[in-house]
């Protein structure tokens, strides 16, 4: 009703000069009058200017001055008629009760002189009251009515053409909003996507890794590794029981192979050992990708030569205990150059590009040993987040006793290099036990948060 | 073992000389020295300890050299022989916005929006008057030439100089689809609420996104934003499960005076929600997604170190920036419904 009152007057009248005066007309109550004010002012109907009057208010003690009168003349009349005092005692036959009449006016609300205020001031009859009231003008939202307060722009409402009539409620912008229902992309696989592109755009095609049964020939005997060597125990290699040997071998090829580890050839003496065909001839879990390039690289030789580029990621496996950073089978990365004429200064400037477009730019190389690569080194990337150098991965030239049998020209070279999949992803991310990332007990929160992969953008 | 000094400096990639050669291999105790012979070619005898079980052939002897002449030290020659090497020459690039923008599609489309693909060319109409926005004269790119076919009031078409866009007829002919066609869009929004509007029988909700986003170049390296997203209104029942939206990724044009040709490409996203009401928490929960798959932390007003939402008027209170290291770099709200009315979307 107060409300009513409000927006009706302001719609035939410019202003409401008084907020008191308008209640007092209307015989509302001016603090009802005020809330509307607020209230109407936050939404931007009326303009509202603060006004702000002070006046004197009587004190409980003053109200009993102006009701019985001041202690002084209350005295002189207190004075029995009758007896009256000795002459000499009689100062005054009359009294005007000043405070009294000054009190009364001061309720009335007329205006006194400010020195006669003092004094009651100072007798603590009066004290100071602050009245607050508005003056009002038309608001820039300003309508007769007020609109009706909504959550949300409906069908209903926008059909009917309801909504420009509406009055929305504000939206909370300090919280989120609501999540939606969806899926996420495996941080490992992200990356997977990103290094494929990386391959594909320095000129490398993917070899076929779909098969992760191998013969011990392929996987070990191929690349010149002897018989005896401690990776092919069964504490290092899964070994198959059912489908334990392997059906077909390349004859003449395995002959060239036992040739040369047995009593060398090609330049190189061999290793002098006893080779044996039931050792070559057993089944296992690939331990590394390698084993798919033996297999490209002899398919390679059996045709006029031609220079190949290629890559792989894909799954491996080894009988390793499991902790925080290994796993028994994990994602080896693994990309080779075969052609005539390469040389340790090709190996070292294609791990360069291939490292910087990972966001590796500072990189070293130690000698190590491999049984089918030489030289060999390992790769040492200097990570700047923890101010180290950091194991990234392994490279080499294949041995002239690995290529040669195949049939490859003498002069043909192969530069080769390997890294996991998981180290880089789990330093890339910030992810510091590798079981969050991989296998049953993976955290998909994790994967729910985990940001795109963006290497080899930028 | 004899190792010729050719087979050495061929396969390390370096040039050494034989007085070199023996010297690294003393260094590594292979006790080398040059071999008296009657040919040219230069060979080195070695004499390889029984220790040295692991030397089979000339190639080990090769990787001692190396390893005394350092890896390390092959690298000072590496950038001018990559570069030089023939073998070598495939090592290209792709564009990162291009590969970027393609990873985005992906997280949008996993939380169940469609992409789309709609028209480059809209009337003028479209790209101001019915989004309610002004035209003025400093955003769309105006096709100068015209079909003769055409209706008569395309004539009087302004060309703004050295900024008009030339598209062979042929192309024109092709992706003409009404007699509007007069301005190239510069936003995406036209597009997308013509997707809504001839879907009017497609089941509801509908979730669409347009890709957008701002040059590379504009902003700092290794992160990229979300300019517009909407929601707005139509149709029948909420019932329908959320999984069909769509969505769309494309460029649009605008002019830049800084360009020699007067306009640029700005790569941009867009997203669109259709269903009984208008979905603004939704909207709002995909900002959030993108931003979270692109790394960036949701923080308080002010804070440059991720991105904030603030109110930006428009239908009352609807509409809102997004702020991102105290830049604006999009904006998202309610349709305005007149706005809907301009594209006839259900059902004033």
């Amino acid at each position: 009703m107060a409300e009513e009152a409000v927006l009706g007057y302001l719609e035939k009248n410019s202003e409401i000069r008084d907020s008191g005066e308008f209640a007092a007309e209307l015989g509302i109550d001016h603090n009802e009058i005020v809330n509307v004010i607020k209230s109407l002012h936050g939404f931007g109907y009326v303009d509202a200017q603060d006004i702000k009057r002070e006046t004197w208010v009587l004190t409980d003690e003053g109200k009993t001055y102006s009701s019985v009168g001041s202690p002084e003349v209350q005295l002189f009349f207190a004075i029995p008629p009758e007896e009256g005092i000795s002459k000499q005692d009689l100062q005054v036959q009359h009294v005007d009760d000043k405070v009294k009449d000054l009190l009364l006016q001061i309720q009335q609300g007329l205006d006194i002189a400010s020195d006669e205020i003092k004094a009651l001031k100072a007798r603590k009859l009066i004290v100071p009251q602050t009245w607050k009231g508005y003056s009002l003008k038309r608001g820039p939202n300003y309508a007769p009515k007020r609109k009706k307060v909504v959550t949300d722009l409906t069908r209903d409402n926008f059909q009917s053409g309801e909504w420009k009539e509406l009055e929305f409620k504000e939206y909370n912008y300090s919280a989120k909003g609501q999540p939606l229902e969806g899926g996420n992309l495996h941080p490992l696989l992200k990356v997977r996507a990103q290094l494929k592109q990386i391959f594909l755009c320095m000129g490398f095609e993917e070899m076929p890794t779909n098969n992760f049964v191998e013969s011990s020939f392929w996987n070990f005997d191929a690349l010149f590794q002897p018989q005896q060597h401690p990776a092919r125990d069964s504490h290092d290699t899964f070994f198959l029981e059912a489908r334990s040997t392997t059906k077909i071998l390349p004859e003449d090829y395995v002959l060239r192979v036992t040739q040369v580890h047995e009593s060398g050839g090609y330049g190189s003496r061999g290793y002098a050992y006893d080779w044996k065909r039931e050792e070559a001839n057993k089944n296992l879990l690939r331990t590394h990708t390698t084993s798919v390039s033996s297999r490209m690289l002899y398919q390679l030789a059996q045709k006029p030569f031609a220079p190949k580029k290629y890559f792989s990621i894909d799954r491996v496996f080894r009988n390793e205990a499991v902790d925080r950073t290994h796993l028994a089978e994990f994602h080896q990365i693994e990309g080779l150059v075969c052609d005539r004429g390469l040389t340790l200064c090709d190996l070292i400037g294609v791990l360069h590009d291939f490292f910087s477009r990972l966001g590796m730019t500072k990189l070293k190389f130690k000698p190590a040993y491999n049984p089918y690569t030489e030289p060999s080194m390992e790769i040492f990337s200097y990570h700047e987040g923890f101010k180290k150098w950091v194991e990234v991965g392994n490279s080499g030239m294949f041995r002239p006793e690995m290529l040669q049998p195949m049939g490859l020209p003498e002069d043909v070279q192969v530069i080769a290099w390997g890294l996991s999949l998981e180290r880089p992803t789990m330093i890339l991310y910030g992810i510091d036990s590798i079981r969050d990332l991989f296998g049953h007990k993976v955290d998909l929160g994790l994967i729910k948060k985990n940001p795109m992969c963006r290497l080899g953008i930028d | 073992m004899e190792v010729s000094l050719s087979y050495i400096n061929g396969l390390i990639g370096v040039s050494l000389e034989v007085e070199e050669v023996t010297k690294y291999l003393n260094r590594m105790q292979l006790h080398a020295k040059q071999c008296a012979s009657h040919n040219k070619q230069c060979n080195i005898v070695v004499s390889v300890p029984s220790s040295r079980s692991d030397v089979l052939h000339p190639c080990d002897v090769m990787e001692d050299v190396a390893i005394a002449y350092g890896f390390n030290a092959i690298k000072d020659k590496v950038v001018v022989d990559n570069k030089g090497s023939k073998r070598l020459a495939a090592s290209l690039t792709l564009l990162p916005l291009n590969e970027l923008s393609d990873l985005i599609r992906k997280e949008v489309a996993l939380i169940g929006f469609t992409e789309v693909l709609t028209f480059i060319l809209c009337s003028k109409k479209e790209n101001f008057a019915m989004l309610n926005r002004k035209d003025d004269k400093s955003k769309a790119v105006i096709i100068g030439n015209r079909l003769q076919t055409l209706s008569m009031h395309l004539i009087g078409v302004v060309m703004h100089p050295g900024c008009h866009l030339e598209i062979n007829l042929t192309k024109l002919t092709y992706h003409l689809f009404s007699l509007h066609q007069t301005a190239v869009r510069t936003s995406l929004m036209p597009g997308i609420l013509k997707i809504v509007a001839h879907n009017k029988d497609h089941p509801k909700p509908i979730k669409v996104i347009y890709g957008r986003w701002r040059n590379i170049t504009e902003i700092p390296p290794y992160k990229h934003f979300i300019v517009a997203y909407c929601a707005t209104l139509a149709g029948l029942s909420s019932q329908i499960a959320y999984g069909r939206g769509q969505k769309t990724s494309c460029d649009i044009a605008v002019l830049d005076e800084q360009r020699d040709v007067g306009a640029k490409n700005l790569r941009q996203l867009a997203a669109l929600y259709c269903g009984a009401n208008a979905g603004f928490e939704i909207i709002h929960g995909l900002v959030d997604r993108v931003m979270e798959k692109n790394g960036v932390p949701f923080v308080s007003p002010g804070d440059k170190s991720g991105y904030y939402i603030e109110r930006s008027d428009f239908l009352a209170g609807r509409q809102s920036r997004i702020i991102y290291k105290g830049k604006h770099i999009g904006t998202f709200g309610i349709v305005h419904p007149e706005v809907l009315n301009n594209f006839d979307i259900p059902d004033p």
